[in-house]
């Protein structure tokens, strides 16, 4: 090279002095760039989320790289679990809204906290390659996809509400968006798990059976989210009693003695046919 | 779900034993923190008879079941077998103490008593099944014998405990 060329070009550094991303940065990069392409990829590509995962725990700085991925799915929960909470809690309106729009997210963070350790030592019994880590952020991962698919459904629930169906028929509502955002988690959890075999499956199916018992109950004692309309004040927590299951039995019975009646009508007939005002 | 693979050396037998008692303890104390020191006291006692004490009461007749179903396993790996098992069973039961904690603390209905009895239901069987399939995989008569063995043990077992719960 000439003296007039060097004056024209600039010298190209050394390759070592071209790398000038941290280590941190680095890492991260096994995701995409930006938090709503991961959750993009967590929704429609949980192959290529998983795939990023495993390189992400198998980094140089796999701390980094999955505390900056564990930031992400955790805001995910608690804006999608929250703007869910949010249209659920606009069936009663006012303050519910705010509550609901808080507690929601709680649910799933809470029953997650709850059944990590057992997450863990169910892995670790069945002696699957995943450390205690790779099982809280799979588990994480599951959840954020639950949030996301409920915020998607969410317009659904709103529907409902609109057409006033009645209390007990857009709790089913509720229920069944949850039951297809749940199908959708337990997808990513699944593929997850499987990659190690057929322990895996068995050990995805026991994660399932704890969080939707723990789940069930923690949406339980959080209750009400869509408040009864003879209910005049709403608390934020009712005091403990009863449970989800009987809670459940309850509404679906409550909604097919509804059926084709007017409120009245039903109340009559559950009170022998007088008025039970 | 407990691991049907892999043995661990005879060495590890102590700490199979430790964890089973430890784990099984944690989950009874856990199961029982609802309804004060006693229930939690109880409930260290119990989960270790029931899980452990099974195991030590199902090992001899799973000995014998392979000795005479033809199997080459000494008493030595049959302890081994029974209590790796043991080990990961503890390990699950610890891990299950802190759904249980909770649920003492938020569920008093039948349904809390109900759930309990599932969750030792399905432990406990995927144990048996677990040590079944580990000694006697190559004998599949033995093996279904000693298995509904070790599950009417554990009834009975249970069933005897039950009589230390209070009563309503």
């Amino acid at each position: 090279m000439t003296a007039e060329a060097a004056a024209v070009f600039p010298p190209v550094p050394a390759i070592a002095e071209r790398v000038t991303e941290s280590p941190t940065e680095k890492v991260v990069s096994e995701f995409p760039p930006g938090a709503i392409a991961r959750l993009e990829l967590l929704l429609r590509d949980p192959d290529g989320f998983l795939a990023a995962l495993d390189r992400a725990e198998s980094s140089r700085d796999a701390n980094a790289a999955m505390a900056s991925l564990t930031r992400v799915l955790v805001g995910a929960v608690s804006v999608g679990a929250g703007l869910f909470g949010a249209i659920v809690g606009a069936h009663r309106g006012g303050l519910q809204v705010l509550y609901c729009a808080v507690k929601v997210p709680l649910i799933l963070l809470v029953t997650l906290v709850v059944c990590a350790p057992a997450f863990i030592a169910l892995a670790r019994a069945a002696r699957l390659p995943l450390g205690a880590r790779s099982v809280i952020a799979l588990a994480l991962g599951s959840c954020a996809r639950f949030a996301l698919v409920l915020v998607g459904l969410a317009p659904f629930v709103w529907l409902m509400e609109g057409w006033e169906l009645g209390y007990h028929r857009v709790i089913l509502s509720v229920v069944a968006v949850c039951a297809f955002a749940g199908a959708a988690a337990g997808r990513l959890l699944f593929k997850g798990l499987a990659r190690a075999g057929g322990a895996g499956t068995r050990v995805g199916l026991a994660f399932v059976a704890v969080f939707a018992v723990v789940g069930a109950q923690t949406s339980w004692i959080m209750r009400p989210y869509v408040v009864r309309p003879r209910t005049e004040s709403t608390p934020f927590v009712r005091s403990l009693e009863g449970d989800f299951l009987q809670a459940l039995g309850t509404t679906a019975r409550s909604a097919i003695l509804y059926s084709g009646r007017t409120e009245r009508e039903a109340r009559e007939a559950a009170c022998g046919g007088s008025s039970c005002d | 779900m407990i691991s049907t693979t892999l043995s661990l050396p005879e060495a590890a037998v102590p700490r199979s034993l430790a964890l089973g008692l430890a784990g099984s303890a944690a989950f009874g104390a856990a199961a029982g923190l609802g309804h004060g020191a006693a229930a939690m006291l109880r409930g260290a006692w119990m989960g270790p008879a029931l899980f452990v004490g099974g195991a030590l009461l199902a090992t001899p007749p799973l000995y014998l079941a392979s000795a005479y179903a033809g199997s080459r396993a000494t008493a030595e790996e049959i302890v081994a077998e029974v209590s790796s098992v043991l080990g990961d069973t503890g390990v699950v039961l610890l891990g299950l103490s802190a759904p249980a904690a909770f649920f003492s603390a938020t569920l008093h209905t039948g349904s809390a008593w109900g759930l309990l009895f599932v969750t030792m239901v399905a432990v406990g069987f995927t144990a048996v099944r677990a040590v079944s399939k580990r000694a006697l995989s190559k004998h599949l008569a033995a093996a279904s014998l000693w298995t509904l063995f070790a599950l009417a043990l554990g009834v009975r077992l249970a069933l005897a405990l039950s009589h230390q719960l209070p009563t309503r």
